[in-house]
């Protein structure tokens, strides 16, 4: 929305205005530093918990954290976690599903060091049908659309492997998640330009909306600050997302109702 | 009769505006067997005195005489003995006004100043002065930046009240010595205090040619800009709302246009502009880093005369003149962007997109004690679509009546509003916005009474009513729509006194004290917080319902001691209050959203502490000064933000707020030459500026975001001829500190940045070089009708100063955008500027 207005106002200073590429030094990132990557759903599937380093540099690969122990209590249920395959950072329960109501509390004890997180899982509003535009003859893009009353997200998992339009060399497939946290930030009013991610006839969309809680909105709206909000004309002050982990691990761990569905572009 | 019994004569005097030898004249006729006997050269006997009596005993008038006229005397034989007192010289009060002989313009900071006595002062805002000068005869000299000095040669035997006029210099060629000025400042009672003319602001080259008062503040040690394009600045570490900035005595939010890219006071309609650093004066007040003091012209008062400027960006036209000549004028000029159509070629759904603004003043010159002044400002911005846009309105006036109570004293009579008014049209289709508001009304009387032996007393009081509204939406809809974020009201009422004294021939005092009573009204919400900075409970005012009192003292103290007519050492302690605060957590330089919050029950005064040791030293003979200044400013209840804050429509917006201290200290070096064929000046300061918030760091001290301790300027301004003039001007400060990331995680395939801690890193450092000239086009100066081409190159080598380095952006031929495919986003660090090499033409005329 409002993308005349930034237009023009970014034109504005863009008369002047120019971008470029640096060299930046960052300085050394704190080593013991953890992140914690998990979403519980309600979709009968083993959970997944995420450990890992931080990089030092944008695009590196984070480094895995292997050895935790890693559980997730509600009430008298208690779900252990397992790292599957071992080496690899990733952490399994048993199937099971998070249900709203209920409080799930994650525990992990690596190093020495013991983190803890909690969260609830609000209910989920219905997806919307699926509205795109064509970009050019033989392309669309995905018209992202403000649905509902409460704060979510949609995943976009786009697949045109299998059509006449995709090139192997520039890829095939796309992550594309819309936020919509329902709230008014100048930051994301006057945004910096986005990528608009393209797709030929015949692109499979898988969609998947997740409900999120009020503090799962307030994490999201720190990194969004940090992400696709950052590079405007009112960037708000650099800073970490608040998380609701424990003893300075970053990440966060939340709860989530989950809809989907599956599109073919026709 | 008996010696001892003719001091009890009955005698009569009619004396009015009667010189005392005629006096004496008087009295001799009627003591027979008696004479005065006194030295006629030293004896004031052309001193006029009014004094008229019956049936008075000749004692009673003597004393009179001992009183008035500083005589002693004594009765020996039949002689009575006339003679001066040594130790108390007959002074007089000379008060008078400077104006510019051509135009009737009063001149504002104009020295006067008595050679002879090396003892001088400046015109205050309004022109005016005050001396107190020995009996008989005086040299007066006046000086003026721009102006030839003028010789006024008084005899002093009354007081006296002068209109001095100046004659504006005709050139700059000639190397002019400002004995007088380079003096005076040597022996002000002031630290940190800085005068601008608004014809120095138009010499310095600007960008696209736009002169601009607050950009010219980057000039003054211990002044930083944030950045190119922007007109938020820092005062020795202070943050951007530290700042007092005056318009004729009404205050005012958002000086800028194109969200801060240029600043909207333009300096044809400026008589003089104050900066204060520290020492602030005793009736302004209200924020803790500076006061800027803007007073406008008051306009032609013998003819009709205009300006204009055409530059690349706006158009400016200026009209002044009397409604009686010589005594009653108007001012009016305006501006008004003309950058529309450029924006409307590429969009064409843009509806407006332009700003503007108007200064007037009138000026009634009611009888030869009463002045009395309409002035007003207004100043908007708009950039509209059909969907949306951005707005906002600067209005502010204020009616002042100056009057002369007596020889010797003076009140200024303020009557001032201001509003400024903030719109995010959120939906235009559905008329949905979000507005902030500030609104005040003032009252502020002034009194200034110069006493005898060089003492001044200045005091007054003012009473100050705002509302603010902290941002919420608004519909036309008829039925109102709920506030979100309540609406705060409060109410000032302030008393200041200071007296200006000087204890001896080499050390001057002013000391004073302004006492502020600050209260809290409703209509009005209040959350109570938990230590967790939850929302606990909500308390309700009614309307007119004092709900917080707070008495508020700002003691001040200055000395200056004068160790000879070329140097002085000078030390200030100043304590203020600030109880308005901008509530931003944006790292722009752009002015927007800007969301004004009053002390109250969450929210403590900001107050600073600030000391000040200064040095002044004179080179008479080139007309140059120079000024050393070091300074310790201890800044209590400063305000920073939890992480991401959510400052718009939060009702709870207090819960977003952190509150620690910030020091800073440091020492300004310049050499200023404001005269001649060359002239400028060359500053170097060092400022550091840190901060301790308990919950920021881990309660380490960090660098405030406004910490740039090293800062440079060489200004230089030469005139090739009489028709030709060159400026340049070279700034370098530190970098901005910010926060960098020192290692970034991914959570659903989103790379995220980690801070280790705030403001770790800085900006690279900034600094540029710009150059102008100026060609006057008349072959024949005398011409009324004259005009100019201005030709400026701001940043000349092109130096790639960033305003904002992001570090999640990616590029594809050549365009930088975030990559919002979480499969395929490869970021990259950029960093975004402004101005490269910027050439502007400006057209000037005046008639």
């Amino acid at each position: 929305m409002k993308r005349i207005l930034q237009l023009v106002l970014f034109t504005s200073v863009a008369l002047l205005a120019c971008e470029e590429q640096i060299d930046w030094r960052f300085e050394d990132r704190i080593q013991d530093l953890i992140v914690v990557e998990s979403v519980i759903t309600n979709e009968f599937r083993p959970q997944l918990v995420k450990l890992s380093r931080p990089v030092q540099a944008p695009n590196e690969a984070p480094e895995p954290i292997s050895g935790a122990n890693i559980s997730i209590r509600s009430g008298a249920d208690n779900y252990i976690l397992t790292e599957n395959p071992v080496g690899s950072g990733l952490y399994y329960s048993d199937p099971f599903i998070a249900v709203t109501g209920k409080i799930y509390v994650l525990n992990i004890s690596y190093n020495g060091k013991f983190y803890q997180a909690a969260a609830a899982q609000p209910p989920v509003e219905p997806l919307t049908e699926l509205s795109i535009f064509a970009v050019s003859d033989s392309t669309y893009a995905i018209n992202f659309i403000e649905t509902g009353t409460e704060p979510n997200y949609v995943q976009h998992f786009l697949n045109w492997q299998s059509t006449e339009g995709c090139n192997p060399v520039k890829g095939c497939e796309a992550k594309v998640i819309f936020y919509d946290l329902k709230n008014i930030d100048v930051n994301k009013q006057f945004n910096a330009d986005q990528e608009v991610v393209t797709f030929p006839f015949g692109t499979t969309v898988v969609r998947k909306k997740f409900s999120v809680s009020d503090g799962y909105q307030s994490y999201l709206r720190g990194i969004l600050s940090e992400t696709y909000w950052r590079g405007g004309l009112f960037d708000v002050y650099p800073a970490n997302a608040i998380t609701n982990l424990s003893d300075g691990a970053v990440g966060y761990f939340a709860a989530s109702s989950v809809v989907s569905d599956t599109t073919i572009i026709r | 009769m008996a010696q001892s019994n003719i001091l009890d004569k009955t005698i009569t005097v009619q004396a009015t505006v009667t010189t005392l030898s005629t006096v004496l004249a008087q009295l001799q006729g009627q003591l027979e067997g008696y004479s005065f006997s006194y030295n006629p050269n030293t004896l004031p006997l052309r001193a006029r005195l009014t004094y008229n009596a019956s049936h008075v005993s000749l004692e009673e008038v003597l004393e009179f005489l001992a009183t008035n006229l500083q005589i002693d005397y004594t009765v020996i034989e039949r002689q009575i003995i006339l003679n001066i007192k040594a130790d108390e010289p007959l002074l007089y009060n000379v008060s008078g006004v400077v104006v510019d002989g051509k135009t009737g313009e009063t001149l504002v900071g104009a020295t006067v100043y008595l050679e002879a006595e090396g003892r001088g002062t400046i015109t205050n805002g309004y022109g005016r002065f005050n001396l107190i000068l020995p009996y008989g005869k005086n040299q007066i000299t006046t000086s003026y930046l721009g102006y030839e000095i003028g010789e006024d040669s008084v005899d002093l035997v009354a007081d006296l009240t002068l209109s001095i006029s100046m004659k504006e210099s005709s050139s700059q060629l000639k190397e002019i010595v400002v004995k007088s000025k380079a003096q005076y400042f040597i022996e002000e009672i002031q630290t940190g205090k800085v005068s601008i003319t608004p014809s120095a602001v138009k010499e310095l080259p600007t960008a696209f040619g736009e002169f601009d008062v607050i950009k010219s503040l980057e000039t003054v040690p211990g002044i930083t800009l944030q950045t190119d394009g922007s007109t938020f600045f820092s005062v020795r570490g202070g943050n951007k709302d530290h700042n007092l900035v005056l318009i004729d005595d009404a205050p005012i939010y958002n000086p800028t246009h194109l969200l801060g890219l240029y600043s909207s006071i333009v300096p044809d309609a400026i008589n003089s502009i104050d900066v204060y650093r520290s020492d602030f004066p005793i009736t302004k007040g209200g924020r803790i880093s500076s006061v800027i003091d803007i007073k406008t012209k008051e306009g032609n008062k013998y003819r009709f005369s205009g300006w204009g400027n055409i530059g690349l960006v706006s158009t400016q036209l200026g009209l002044e003149g009397p409604f009686k000549k010589g005594k009653h004028s108007y001012i009016l000029s305006g501006r008004l962007s003309r950058i529309k159509w450029l924006f409307k070629q590429e969009n064409p759904g843009v509806e407006k997109f332009q700003f503007h603004d108007i200064t007037g003043k009138t000026n009634f010159q009611l009888n030869k004690n009463n002045r009395l002044y309409l002035s007003f400002y207004s100043g908007s911005d708009q950039f509209l679509d059909q969907q949306s846009g951005l707005g906002w309105t600067n209005l502010n006036g204020s009616v002042r009546w100056n009057r002369v109570l007596e020889k010797n004293s003076l009140l200024n009579l303020t009557l001032y509003g201001s509003n400024y008014e903030y719109l995010f049209h959120y939906d235009r289709i559905n008329n949905v916005s979000w507005r902030s508001r500030i609104g005040e009304f003032g009252l502020k009387a002034d009194f200034n009474s110069f006493l005898k032996n060089n003492q001044e007393l200045t005091y007054g009081f003012s009473l100050v009513g705002r509302t603010m509204n902290p941002g919420n939406l608004v519909t036309e809809n008829t039925v109102p729509e709920d506030l979100i974020v309540s609406v705060k009201n409060n109410f000032e009422v302030v008393g200041y006194i200071e007296h200006k004294v000087n204890l001896s021939k080499k050390l001057g005092l002013k000391y004073g004290l302004r006492s502020i009573i600050w209260s809290n009204i409703g209509e009005s919400f209040e959350y109570a917080f938990n230590d967790q900075g939850q929302a606990v409970d909500t308390a309700f005012y009614q309307p007119g319902e004092i709900y917080q009192v707070d008495l508020q003292l700002e003691p001040r103290l200055t000395l200056n001691y004068f160790i000879n007519k070329n140097s002085s050492l000078k030390g200030s302690y100043g304590r203020s209050v600030q109880n308005l605060h901008l509530i931003s957590n944006t790292i722009s330089p752009f002015t927007s959203f800007e969301v004004w919050l009053p002390s109250g029950p969450n929210i403590n005064p900001q107050l600073a502490n600030q000391l000040s040791l200064a040095y002044y030293y004179a080179f008479n003979q080139i007309g140059l000064e120079l000024r050393l200044e070091g300074y310790y400013k201890a800044m209590k209840n400063q305000i920073d933000f939890t992480n991401h804050a959510s400052t718009l429509l939060n009702p709870a917006i207090e819960s977003e707020l952190l509150f620690g201290d910030v020091k800073s200290y440091g020492f300004e070096v310049q050499a200023k030459k404001d005269d001649g064929r060359l002239r400028g000046s060359v500053s170097y300061s060092y400022s550091k500026a840190r901060s301790q918030f308990n919950q920021i760091n881990n309660g380490q001290t960090y660098n405030s975001m406004y910490d740039k301790p090293h800062q440079a300027n060489l200004s230089l301004i030469y005139d090739i001829g009489e028709r030709v003039m060159l400026g340049s001007n070279f700034i370098y400060t530190s970098g901005l500190p910010f926060s960098s990331p020192t290692s970034f995680y991914y959570f659903d395939d989103n790379e995220i940045p980690v801070y280790a801690s705030k403001n770790n890193s800085r900006f690279p450092n900034y600094h540029r070089l710009d150059l102008n000239a100026k060609f006057i086009l008349n072959k024949d100066l005398n011409k009324r009708f004259r005009h100019s081409i201005t030709l400026s190159i701001f940043n000349l080598y092109s130096r790639r100063n960033p305003i904002f380095i992001n570090f999640n952006k990616s590029v594809e031929n050549g365009q930088f955008f975030v990559p919002t495919n979480l499969l395929d986003a490869t970021r990259i660090s950029s960093h975004t500027y402004i101005y490269r090499f910027t050439p502007a033409i400006n057209y000037q005329f005046r008639f």
